[in-house]
């Protein structure tokens, strides 16, 4: 015991907490010891609650702690309020860490087709994947879902963003024959934010340009969480009908299907 | 005894927990007996500027940012239902590892979903939030505690209180002040571009 307390003394007076005792009768110490990270020396305190400025640089982080890791460079992002156009030349957007983690992410095709369908795909961050479309609008469940289609709306719901590692939204016509669906697919998060990805005749054109046919299906837009923040993506490419077809040219590998276009519920 | 403050009330920490470095500041609730849908309360905090702006939208931590950009404030994670003893979440505070532009840390909780499941904080009783010693954790005497009671009622959203530098003092101040605009309100009212 005598021991014990040395060494908290010797801790607070020196600053080291990595050389504390392990106290598991204290929650929030427990907690605390998870995010600490394999620490370097920590420079002894200042005295207490001394607001001179540092006379080092300001700041750096604090040792003993894991940075967050830092966002992907280079990427644009999207202001509040802003809207931006994602055309070929430019299909990238970076959501921040607040914009992919506060309220709804919603997407909506407009378009003036009847038969349009909206269908999204999703792989969970323990690698699970499922379908959300008409006739099975909620996904993983519909308890709390991480992804819902309405009609042709879809929301994922950025509270569980966390749990989420990709999606694919994907624009079809409900008959094949009738030809590729033209819109365009608007997402918006909570602070108003605006992105338009338009579905562009052209697309086919770039397609048929390398020979293929029968690609009536528009994959409209994918979605990666990189580090905490979601990374969006207009493809801006045609794909054949089959859903089975077309998400495993996706790396959507993991379902089980009915037949080409029926994904076996979970 | 722990110390109490009212709403609107603030005290020096300095005078309360003498040699205090790190604070942590934990917020309880729990839920009122509904046959609704469970209770998520979710507990983040700001880190602001003189001019009570955020300083960027990394100095929103919450769970999907998990520490600031100084690592001085540090979110302990997520309790989905606000069930068992003790704080429902904590976030840390290094109050001396705190850059020198930071004036408050502000501190907030909002109902996950509230509109869907049509929640609001008149549905959540002994909401609390406190701060401490996270080195003498069980010193009450060196507690700070604001007991929000019934107070909010419509609103989904509720800044709990904020930590501010007042001279050389750390001071904390019980705010108790509900949003009906939820957490995006919240976030648009303290100059984040994002949410």
């Amino acid at each position: 015991m005598s021991s014990a307390s040395t060494t908290t003394v010797r801790t607070l007076v020196a600053g080291v907490p990595d050389t504390a005792l392990v106290r598991d009768d204290l929650p929030f110490l427990r907690r605390r010891s998870r995010l600490r990270a394999t620490a370097p020396v920590v420079p002894a305190a200042a005295s207490a609650l001394d607001l001179a400025p540092p006379v080092t640089a300001p700041s750096p982080a604090r040792s003993g702690r894991t940075p967050l890791p830092p966002l992907l460079a280079g990427l644009p992002g999207v202001g509040q309020g802003d809207r931006r156009l994602l055309t070929v030349e430019d299909p990238v957007v970076q959501l921040t860490r607040v914009q992919s983690g506060v309220g709804g992410l919603r997407g909506e095709l407009h378009t003036t087709r009847a038969d349009a369908q909206v269908v999204v795909a999703y792989e969970l961050a323990d690698r699970s994947q499922g379908v959300v479309r008409a006739a099975q609008p909620y996904g993983p469940d519909d308890r709390r879902p991480v992804v819902h289609l309405a009609g042709l709306r879809f929301t994922i719901d950025l509270r569980q963003v966390r749990t989420l590692r990709r999606f694919l939204v994907v624009v079809r016509p409900g008959d094949p024959a009738a030809g590729p669906v033209e819109g365009v697919l608007v997402v918006t998060t909570a602070g108003g934010s605006r992105l338009e990805v338009p579905l562009d005749p052209l697309d086919g054109a770039r397609e048929r340009a390398d020979g293929p046919t029968g690609r009536t299906a528009t994959v409209a837009l994918t979605g990666h969480l990189v580090r905490g923040a979601l990374v969006l993506r207009a493809e801006h490419a045609r794909q054949v009908h089959p859903l089975r077809d077309l998400l495993a040219a996706y790396g959507y590998r993991g379902l089980s299907w009915r037949d080409a276009d029926t994904v076996l519920a979970r | 005894m722990a110390v109490n403050l009212s709403k609107g009330g603030n005290i020096s920490l300095t005078k309360v927990a003498p040699g205090l470095t790190k604070a942590v500041v934990g917020l309880g609730w729990k839920p009122r007996t509904t046959d609704g849908a469970a209770f998520d309360l979710d507990a983040a905090a700001l880190v602001v500027d003189e001019a009570g702006r955020a300083l960027s939208d990394q100095h929103f931590v919450f769970f999907n940012n998990l520490q600031d950009p100084s690592g001085a404030v540090v979110h302990q994670g997520d309790n989905r239902t606000g069930d068992g003893d003790g704080d429902d979440e904590q976030i840390a505070v290094d109050l001396a590892a705190l850059p020198a532009n930071v004036a408050r840390v502000v501190f907030l909780a909002s109902i996950y979903d509230a509109d869907a499941r049509r929640q609001n904080f008149g549905q959540v009783s002994d909401a609390y939030i406190r701060v401490f010693d996270a080195e003498d954790p069980r010193n009450d005497a060196k507690t700070v505690v604001f007991d929000l009671g019934e107070d909010a009622s419509t609103e989904t959203a509720l800044v709990f209180g904020e930590l501010y530098r007042n001279g050389g003092d750390w001071k904390f101040r019980a705010v108790g002040q509900g949003y009906a605009s939820g957490l995006v309100g919240i976030v648009a009212d303290y100059g984040l571009a994002a949410a």
